[in-house]
């Protein structure tokens, strides 16, 4: 007769008692890991969005910051604009180790010339560029070529078609960037060389023509210098240059990250009243089933075992259907939020990339740690009284 | 045991004949449109389509399996045929016909997925009921 023996013998023994354990704390488990999960994949998005924008600081026009942020958060398309001189101001301010302009443009609405429809488009300078550039020569080994364009890991040619087609001219998708849960995977990059001949093209091809402004930007990327603060350089630009804000970009999502902390707090209160209540619960349960089982530990406590082997034997039924619903509750949940991730980001209209699978093992093993320590606290009481009791008097019962 | 899973795969089949009535393009008023004006259906909705031809037998098997007498061989065949429509639920809208290539689709946000939990839900299942009733004798 061993502990293990014995608590197996009692969880078959008794299945609604087991299975009312066992579904408390599943849920508890579910619901912590895929809490986790969508904020950790939302947090990890963000983040992933602002290393591949690879700026300190977003020159925009003043009052474009809301329009900035949907733009980069969503992928939807944008239209702002300042004068182009606006790059070399920017450039002259102290600080600025490498400024880049951007201007944004996106493709028609439901347009039969297109391949798709109302694409966010980022025109960028290869010359200056530090955003895409990299990653252009990294994997291409060049820059893009007039008509080649890259995009984000949701832009794709559609299937039978070997052109990306916009505004009737083909263009040729080199290739699509690593995801980042953000708008810029719905979003297309192209040189300006390119943009110009898309636009001299719509003309006579599509059913409006783009126009791409000469003299106007939409923003400007700014890295600062080694050992600058990007905060001081933001402040300096916004009193050199007219017209413009300047944002930092850890600030770049500043209302999403609220509205995020505000849901963040309100999964926490559900999630300890939820702990709170399946501790109770299973404590409960515990204590009825102890209750009932007294003239049977009495049994084993006269035939020699020790009141730690009877604690150890209730812990350990404890202990085994809370590692069984946790480990359940986690991997099912885990496999929820991975299969509707799409519908889940959409319907929370928050950016979600799915962690990595790492940090996915550490918040299972989290989830599973904290689902053995609930059902250790919730059994300690009955378990303490049930070993501590005579056992002559509970046989006499 | 058996008629819960029985139960469980006619739900199953019920949530993979109705679901992409909801959630395929065409109910989200998607369709392709030619250069002549004529529309077609997108290709998610024929992956929706499909899914009736799984969902019906896969009901019958459920109606069976709660409903089957203690035979051994019953259950293991039964079981066998709910694996296997499980997971032609699952290859309907991912390989053999597929949904929509655009990521923010409600065909690949909703749909796809619920066919894949369906189909896995109804394999899974299954695939209890093959090792109970391997396991189990005829009692009949």
């Amino acid at each position: 007769v061993n502990v293990l023996g014995i608590a197996l013998k009692n969880i078959r023994g008794n299945a609604v008692k087991s299975l009312t354990i066992f579904l408390c704390v599943f849920g508890v488990a579910a619901f912590f890991v895929a809490t986790a999960i969508i904020v950790q994949g939302a947090q990890g998005s963000l983040d992933r969005g602002l290393e591949r924008l690879g700026a300190d600081v977003l020159v925009v026009p003043a009052g474009a910051e809301a329009k900035m942020e949907s733009a980069v958060l969503m992928g939807a398309p944008v239209k702002m604009w300042m004068p182009a001189d606006v790059l070399a101001q920017v450039s002259g301010v102290e600080g600025v180790a490498q400024a880049s302009p951007q201007v944004y443009l996106q493709s028609l609405f439901g347009a039969h010339c297109c391949a798709v429809s109302e694409m966010f488009m980022v025109v960028f300078d290869p010359e200056t560029d530090f955003s895409v550039t990299p990653w252009l020569e990294e994997q291409l080994g060049r820059g893009l070529n007039l008509g080649e364009v890259i995009g984000g890991t949701h832009v794709f040619v559609p299937e039978g078609d070997e052109y990306l087609m916009l505004y009737g001219y083909n263009l040729d998708l080199k290739g699509t960037l690593e995801p980042t849960g953000i708008g810029i995977d719905a979003t297309l990059f192209m040189t300006r060389e390119t943009a110009e001949e898309l636009a001299r093209w719509s003309s006579q091809t599509a059913e409006l023509p783009l126009t791409v402004p000469e003299d106007s930007i939409s923003s400007v990327l700014v890295k600062v210098g080694p050992d600058v603060d990007p905060h001081e350089v933001a402040v300096q630009i916004e009193r050199d240059v007219d017209g413009v804000v300047a944002i930092e970009s850890p600030e770049l999502f500043g209302t999403f990250r609220e509205q995020m902390l505000g849901l963040l707090w309100l999964f926490l209160v559900m999630l300890i009243l939820a702990y709170l209540i399946s501790a109770l619960l299973i404590g409960l349960v515990f204590s009825m089933a102890a209750h009932e089982r007294r003239r049977e530990m009495a049994v084993l406590r006269a035939t020699g075992a020790t009141r730690f082997f009877i604690f150890r034997t209730l812990w350990g039924e404890a202990a085994l259907l809370a590692a069984a619903g946790g480990l359940a509750g986690t991997i099912l949940s885990a496999l929820f939020i991975y299969i509707f991730r799409g519908y889940i980001s959409g319907s929370l209209g928050m950016p979600f990339l799915f962690p990595s699978f790492g940090s996915l093992l550490g918040l299972i093993g989290l989830a599973l740690a904290l689902a053995i320590v609930t059902a250790t606290i919730a059994v300690l009481v009955p378990a303490y009284r049930i070993s501590r009791q005579e056992p002559a008097l509970a046989m006499k019962e | 045991m058996f008629k819960a899973i029985g139960v469980l795969l006619i739900i199953v089949a019920l949530v993979l004949a109705i679901a992409p009535a909801f959630t395929d393009c065409q109910s989200q008023d998607k369709v392709i449109t030619l250069e002549n004006g004529k529309t077609i259906s997108m290709k998610c909705h024929w992956a929706g389509r499909a899914e009736i031809g799984v969902a019906v037998p896969l009901g019958l098997v459920g109606i069976m399996m709660a409903l089957s007498r203690r035979r051994r061989e019953n259950r293991v065949n039964l079981s066998v045929l709910g694996i296997a429509l499980g997971a032609l639920a699952i290859l309907f809208p991912t390989v053999i016909i597929g949904v929509c290539m655009t990521p923010t689709m409600t065909c690949v946000t909703a749909m796809e997925p619920t066919l894949i939990a369906g189909g896995a839900v109804a394999a899974a299942a299954s695939l209890v009921a093959l090792v109970l009733a391997a396991r189990r004798k005829d009692t009949e």
